[in-house]
């Protein structure tokens, strides 16, 4: 049974066709899915394999070695909590503790609803408005608790 | 780019509103150093960039111009241009504002470097974080197409060149230009060992100029206005303007364009708006982590790159950051230590293993549990990964690593004397 099909199985084959040799999509492929099946599972390995004719050992090789790809599902709403010095020193630390206090949030875990989850990350660029986190692809700054609150209440509906 | 000569490249443009969208951006004379290149020679060109004294805005420094002529001008030959868009060094978030506010001035800067060097593909490789500013990239490289800037026979003209926007995943170190060429041919960011150089043999083994974002995006202003012009921005050696990042305890934290060479007293105290909370400086990351500290009484120095190789640290990606009294050196150290040892690739054991070694010291040091010969063997850990590895991360590990400890080891020995005050 095909495991990558429809929209997701389309664009593969558009990303293999913009590079001198189609290997150079392997990362555009693993974001793609990520993005459509919220996760890389064993059997998009497997697929993008055959499809890439590389093994499956050099494609976990790769996912496990960026940080943004995941064998695991996140939440609806993904935190990346930057945990660098420009973050960190102004802010950031106090975020991690409001997260886990409030939500239950600890990094690599889930809140019991799957709509947030929350990773701690290294620089995100956002050091002028830090502490900041990047939400899912947004970007957000100059946060407090009470901010962050307000935010995710939002995102929560 | 207005018709009069600016002294600033980025900030004029900055300010004009719709300036990502390329009617707006033409309406400002966007476009017109492209058909001026199209219309000089192409070695012309390399010596304008030569004589603009503009040096790589990543954070080596190197010349652009002579890394330009590095590259074999044979048009038979396959070669590429990546962009440098994998903003990672931490304190860094000048090219951020490039790509979202001005993709046509990059766009533009890699048609007129791909026509100078005889290069017909292109990519941006752009850290997987910025999705938003991919897809702005995206887009006004639709725009740039439908206007014949770049595609098949760019205005008019016998030069085809396209790009393609790539998204990194998260790993600091494909900000290493080799690294960067191994993940763009979808492998794990490992760097590779030179020679050869890229210009020799890059992407797919073939002839590639790798430059920085602010780099190229400084290249249109170089063509309409010379390369003399360029250089005469900046101090010796050291063309042009840079964007300054300022974060930390300052009271306005951002980007500041400022001439190459500006004190960095000055930039905090008259352009970031000095320390927050008229607190007491501590100390200065003057060019991303990566760029070993200043102490307070350290910063009277001009910001070029070798004014700050002379005092013992590197303008790197001009991202500065700012410490006040109350900011500890031992938790910057921590936050230090972590991120090189979780971004360190693991190829070379020196730099894998060393910041290790460091990460359980350092440990040892928060538990209160080290002395002071702790200390030193981070000093002695540190400074024995400098020079012994692949890529230029294992003497960035050593030198803000040991750097930090020699300069704020009374404050670490302050800490372990404390009568464990905290429990």
């Amino acid at each position: 049974m095909k495991f990558l099909t429809g929209e997701t199985e389309k664009t593969i084959k558009e990303l293999m066709g913009k590079y001198e040799d189609p290997r150079s999509a392997l990362l555009p492929i693993l974001h793609t899915v990520q993005r459509d099946y919220g996760y890389i599972s064993k059997e998009a390995i497997e697929e993008i394999s055959e499809i890439l004719d590389i093994p499956k050992v050099e494609i976990k090789g790769v996912i496990t070695f960026y940080s943004m790809l995941r064998e695991k599902p996140a939440g609806k709403y993904h935190i990346q909590l930057c945990r660098n010095v420009a973050c960190y020193l102004n802010g950031g630390k106090e975020l991690v503790e409001f997260l886990e206090k409030e939500y239950g949030l600890k990094p690599g875990t889930f809140t019991d609803n799957m709509k947030f989850s929350l990773s701690l990350v290294e620089c995100i660029g956002q050091c002028e408005i830090a502490p900041a986190v990047q939400i899912n692809d947004k970007f957000y700054g100059n946060l407090t608790p009470k901010k962050l609150k307000e935010i995710l209440s939002k995102l929560e509906g | 780019m207005t018709e009069k000569l600016e002294n600033k490249i980025f900030e004029p443009l900055f300010s004009i509103e719709g300036i990502e969208n390329i009617e707006v951006y033409e309406e400002h004379g966007g476009y017109k150093a492209l058909r001026e290149a199209l219309k000089m020679k192409r070695d012309e060109i390399i010596e304008e960039v030569k004589n603009s004294n503009l040096r790589g805005r990543g954070g080596a420094g190197f010349p652009a111009g002579m890394k330009w002529s590095f590259m074999p001008m044979d048009d038979k030959i396959e070669k590429f241009l990546i962009v440098n868009a994998d903003e990672g060094e931490p304190g860094t978030f000048k090219d951020k504002y490039i790509l979202s506010r001005l993709p046509h001035l990059l766009i533009e800067g890699m048609a007129i470097t791909a026509y100078a060097v005889g290069i017909k593909k292109g990519y941006i490789y752009i850290r997987g974080e910025y999705e938003e500013y991919a897809r702005i990239l995206e887009k006004a490289i639709e725009e740039a197409r439908r206007k014949k800037y770049i595609g098949k026979n760019i205005l008019g003209e016998k030069f085809t060149f396209n790009i393609v926007v790539h998204r990194g995943a998260g790993a600091y170190i494909c900000g290493e230009e080799t690294a960067l060429i191994e993940s763009l041919e979808g492998k794990r960011g490992h760097p590779r060992l030179k020679p050869p150089f890229p210009a020799n043999a890059g992407l797919y083994g073939k002839p590639t100029l790798i430059n920085n974002v602010e780099t190229i995006a400084s290249i249109p202003a170089i063509i309409k206005n010379k390369g003399f012009w360029f250089a005469s921005l900046g101090s010796q050696k050291n063309g042009g303007t840079r964007l300054f990042g300022v974060s930390g305890k300052v009271n306005s934290p951002g980007i500041y364009e400022l001439p190459m060479g500006t004190n960095l007293k000055e930039i905090i105290y008259n352009y970031a708006g000095g320390i927050k909370k008229d607190k007491k400086l501590k100390a200065v990351i003057p060019g991303g982590i990566s760029a070993p500290i200043l102490k307070a009484d350290e910063i009277d120095i001009p910001m070029d790159f070798d004014s700050l190789m002379k005092a013992g640290s590197m303008l790197g990606s001009g991202a500065i950051m700012v410490f006040d009294e109350d900011d500890s050196m031992l938790e910057v150290l921590r936050i230090m230590i972590n991120f090189y040892h979780h971004e360190s690739c693991g190829q070379c054991a020196p730099c894998r293993y060393g910041t290790d070694v460091i990460k359980k010291l350092v440990d040892k040091i928060l538990n209160k549990e080290a002395t002071e010969e702790d200390i030193d063997l981070i000093i002695q850990t540190a400074q024995s990964i400098i020079g012994k590895t692949i890529c230029p991360f294992g003497d960035a590990v050593g030198m803000a690593v040991g750097t930090l400890v020699r300069k704020f080891k009374d404050e670490i020995l302050d800490f372990l004397r404390e009568e464990n005050a905290e429990s």
